[in-house]
């Protein structure tokens, strides 16, 4: 269980699961995999490329092009060898894919992979459909939104129902209204976020008794 | 041509078979032990080369005209009815035919120069030594690994001399030995009967043909171009190849000439070391034998990880890999992980070899190190070595030094000071005089209504949370109490985490995962588990882990934020250090700390103070301390913690200086552990303004430690 990264050098380091040992096998491995997703990665590239995505301004839909090309990670069999919680791989596509991202890789990323990670916030916001994009309207809407969720990973678990209620509190006629957006997230933050007074696991309420239960902490 | 049973040598062999089982058994086990390059399928062939080779490097005749080498050849067929190893540049097998047992006794003590010269009777005999101080080969036991080799013991020798003579000799299982080996034409004649396909010797040499050779040594030659006996041959010999002496694999009319192992060339040195350490000629300062020095000591910090066979200091003797020296050893504050880059090599001069000789295990895989000797002395815990690698670690790798990384002993004494100090409630900032005021201890905590129970789960030793790669922790249990008046139903999970701040947590494995259960008001759920975690090498790096438990309510209000639906109602964890010092407990006590006091060097222990927590300084240079040590150590070696369960007389050591540390402590603070006459030696105590009664305490106790430094 290993992928490689780039030293800032260009030699190899290879990177395991959090708590996993590194291993002749997962070194193996991590080399297959890398052949994996160079190809991968360029196909991604090349699809990119014709639908304008070098060209494009940098902007939320441009974003979600990338995300939405990145799902494939999802069904990747060796990642889930290599790297199956996802950890690593975000900051590795700075090294197969540089020019995808708008700047150079954050030095704060050589060493870890942070919340901010570019290619990991695209993927994310790439699992948004055409619609909830829309409505999204903004980048910086989406990055309040992701960095709640970012600040609880947990959330992830929920995050389709609770992106939900978060876009029809902040709705104003089928916008995102950035303050309602402000307000909405405050309250996500406060009922389920990571400092919250009383623990809740979300996934175990229905739909009706997760909207009621932040409904009712709006009006307090 | 009569087959005769002889006893030969000193031991008489009464029974045959077992005694070369009993040898090859022992070989196994040190292999086992010592060198991770040999393969389970090819075993036999480790000791088959390495005796070999040793034979024929100890009879090198520099003189000779052709170059040493060694050849190991096996039968076309397969399964092969032989193999050979023949050597070339050698002396051959000198000496008489026969020669008594008393006459060899005779010459040992003698004249021990003829005496050396008769090497085909001591090859033949059992149990002679090999006198010379620098030969590599010491008790004439490698014989016994080329006829347990044999699946039928059997193994023919010949060899050629520069004077001429060429001699066939052969044990033939059962205790038979050739009792008048042939010479010349006869030889020629008896090798062709056994052995058609294989010529006599054309070069002055030996050969050494094992019969019908077992599965584990054929095994050794294949695949034939990357071999295991090659890789074998590669690892002991390393320093003889590099030196450009050769040494060859033959089968089928192919050849592979064997090669030093990369990691010993100056190229990959050069390229691939991110840190060396190098000292040459330098004194072992062993008393016993001041001559005694190191030639070269080579450590290297590799930029890539390390096979294992070649990982740790390889300890050479006579150009032979003896075994490696664990680079953790003493040194445990160096990571896995850069231990796991880490090797190099020591090489002796000729005094110091000759001690290494006298402690070497028969197999030539180990020596002793026990207390008081000369492996002790350069390889021990705190032997010259270890401190050698210490010195690396923390000059040019940049890690702490080992006395300021805590112990895990220095640990457990820590904890066990502090909740003694806890119990008694000491411990306010050093310099305040007046005991604690109510509400300095935590109190009782509520329990909560529903909540988890998970009792602390087995580790391998009660006194610490530490755990040690394939170790495991075993008993994980868990059950939900439910004391409240209506029955709940809960969610339950029991994960395996990484639990390190330093990296992301991670569940590794669910014991339970989202299990609905319901608990009857004021009653237990059943317990689950035992479960049971193995800290496999192969699985798990080494850090801190946690066995999480968590309950989640299924039921209930949802705006009831203590009883509602969803609410995370307790969570407990366990946490593992595998690996890794646990960090102490809270209390007074921040840590102990040994190290080497180089003014008062007559104190056994020093108390400093800082931010109103003590740190006690051990002296490691008091006579007292590198007693206890050394009878810890030597309980360590003995497997006597283990087995007899007794108790450590460092621990012992370390508790008595902070029992004392705590009872100075109170009675020049807190006075909260005096029991006789309390109040007027409080009263007394406050009338001492110039602190007379603090200063002679402290100067009692420095009296009895030089005493000690005295004494012992």
């Amino acid at each position: 269980m290993a992928i490689i990264w780039k030293t800032s050098e260009g030699e190899k380091e290879y990177v395991t699961p959090s708590g996993w040992p590194l291993t002749k096998e997962a070194r193996e491995l991590a080399e297959k995999f890398d052949k994996i997703l160079t190809k991968k990665m360029k196909e991604v590239k090349k699809k990119l490329r014709k639908q304008g995505y070098f060209k494009m301004e940098p902007s939320l839909s441009k974003y979600h092009l990338l995300g939405k090309e990145l799902q494939f990670l999802d069904d990747l069999e060796l990642l889930s060898k290599c790297d199956p919680d996802h950890e690593n791989i975000w900051r590795a596509l700075y090294d197969y894919a540089p020019k995808l991202a708008p700047r150079k890789m954050p030095s704060s990323e050589e060493r870890t992979v942070g919340k901010r990670n570019f290619f990991l916030n695209s993927y994310r916001l790439g699992q948004l459909s055409q619609e909830t994009l829309e409505k999204m309207g903004t980048w910086s809407n989406w990055q309040d939104v992701y960095m709640v969720f970012a600040g609880n990973p947990k959330l992830w678990e929920d995050w389709e129902r609770i992106l939900s209620w978060i876009l029809k509190m902040s709705d104003k006629n089928g916008k995102i209204d950035r303050i309602k957006l402000r307000e909405a997230l405050k309250v996500v933050r406060k009922a389920v976020g990571k400092r919250a007074k009383v623990k809740r696991d979300t996934t175990v309420l229905t739909e009706t008794e997760l909207y009621e239960l932040l409904d009712v902490k709006v009006k307090s | 041509m009569t087959l005769v049973s002889i006893q030969a040598g000193r031991a008489p062999l009464a029974d045959f078979n077992r005694w070369t089982n009993s040898q090859i058994a022992s070989y196994k086990s040190k292999i086992e032990r010592n060198v991770p390059i040999a393969k389970k399928a090819s075993w036999i062939a480790h000791p088959v080369q390495k005796e070999a080779i040793q034979n024929s490097a100890d009879a090198i005749e520099t003189a000779s005209d052709d170059k040493w080498c060694v050849i190991f050849e096996m039968d076309d067929n397969l399964p092969p009815r032989y193999m050979t190893i023949t050597d070339q540049g050698t002396c051959g097998l000198t000496g008489k035919a026969v020669v008594s047992k008393e006459e060899l006794d005779r010459l040992q003590k003698g004249k021990p120069e003829y005496y050396q010269k008769e090497r085909w009777a001591k090859f033949e005999a059992l149990s002679y030594p090999n006198i010379d101080p620098i030969g590599r080969g010491s008790r004439g036991q490698g014989k016994w690994v080329f006829i347990g080799a044999s699946e039928d013991k059997t193994i023919f020798y010949d060899t050629l001399r520069k004077d001429g003579v060429y001699r066939l000799g052969a044990w033939l299982g059962e205790n038979q030995l050739l009792q008048m080996p042939p010479e010349g034409a006869n030889a020629e004649i008896l090798l062709k009967k056994k052995f058609p396909y294989v010529n006599p010797l054309k070069k002055v040499g030996t050969r050494v043909i094992i019969v019908n050779p077992k599965k584990e040594l054929r095994e050794g030659f294949l695949p034939f171009f990357k071999s295991p006996l090659s890789a074998y041959i590669g690892e002991t010999w390393w320093e003889l190849l590099k030196s450009g002496k050769e040494i060859l694999i033959k089968w089928r009319g192919k050849t592979v000439k064997v090669e030093s192992p990369s990691y010993y060339s100056d190229d990959y040195i050069k390229k691939e070391a991110r840190e060396t350490w190098s000292v040459k000629d330098v004194s072992l300062e062993w008393s016993r034998n001041p001559k005694a020095r190191v030639k070269e000591l080579v450590i290297v910090y590799s930029k890539e990880i390390i096979p294992e066979e070649f990982r740790g200091i390889a300890i050479q003797r006579g150009g032979m890999k003896i075994c490696h020296f664990d680079i953790r050893t003493g040194n445990p504050s160096i990571k896995t992980e850069i231990a796991e880059s880490m090797y190099g090599w020591i090489t002796l001069n000729e005094e110091a070899e000759r001690e290494l000789r006298e402690i070497e295990d028969p197999t030539h895989y180990d020596f002793g190190a026990y207390v008081g000797t000369f492996g002790y002395h350069v390889f021990g815990k705190s032997g010259w070595l270890a401190q050698e690698v210490r010195k690396f670690a923390e000059q040019k790798l940049g890690l702490g030094s080992e006395s300021k990384k805590p112990d895990r002993l220095d640990i457990i004494v820590a904890n066990k000071l502090n909740r003694f100090v806890n119990k008694y409630n000491l411990g306010l900032p050093l310099g305040r005089t007046s005991p604690p005021g109510p509400g300095t201890s935590s109190g009782p905590r509520t329990r909560k209504k529903i909540r988890i129970k998970m009792p602390k789960p087995s580790f391998p030793r009660e006194e610490t949370r530490r755990v040690e790669f394939g170790e495991r922790v075993q008993n994980i249990k868990f059950s939900v109490i439910n004391d409240s008046e209506v029955s709940r139903k809960v969610k339950l999970s029991l994960l395996l985490k990484t639990a390190s701040r330093k990296v992301q947590e991670r569940i590794l494995k669910k014991f339970i995962d989202d299990e609905t259960i319901v608990v009857h008001n004021k009653s237990e759920s059943a317990t689950f588990g035992p479960y049971t975690v193995i800290f496999d090498k192969k699985k798990f790096a080494a850090g801190t882990y946690a066995i999480e438990a968590e309950i989640a309510l299924l039921e209930g209000d949802i705006h009831d934020d203590q009883f509602g639906k969803a609410v995370i109602v307790d969570q407990d964890r366990e946490l593992i250090y595998l690996d890794e010092e646990p960090p102490t407990g809270k209390g007074l006590f921040e840590f102990l700390h040994r190290i080497a006091f180089k003014e008062e060097k007559e104190l056994q222990f020093r108390v400093k103070e800082k931010e109103g927590k003590m740190r006690i300084q051990i002296n490691i240079l008091h006579p007292a301390y590198k007693h206890n040590e050394e009878l810890d150590d030597l309980l360590e070696k003995k497997n006597l913690y283990v087995q007899s369960k007794l108790h450590r007389p460092l621990l012992d050591y370390e508790i008595g200086i902070g029992a004392e540390a705590i009872a100075q402590y109170d009675v020049k603070k807190e006075a909260k552990l005096v029991e006789e006459n309390k109040e007027e030696f409080i009263l007394q105590r406050a009338e001492d303004k110039k602190a007379f009664f603090v200063e002679a305490i402290e100067q009692s106790s420095r009296i009895a430690q030089r005493i000690r430094y005295e004494v012992l």
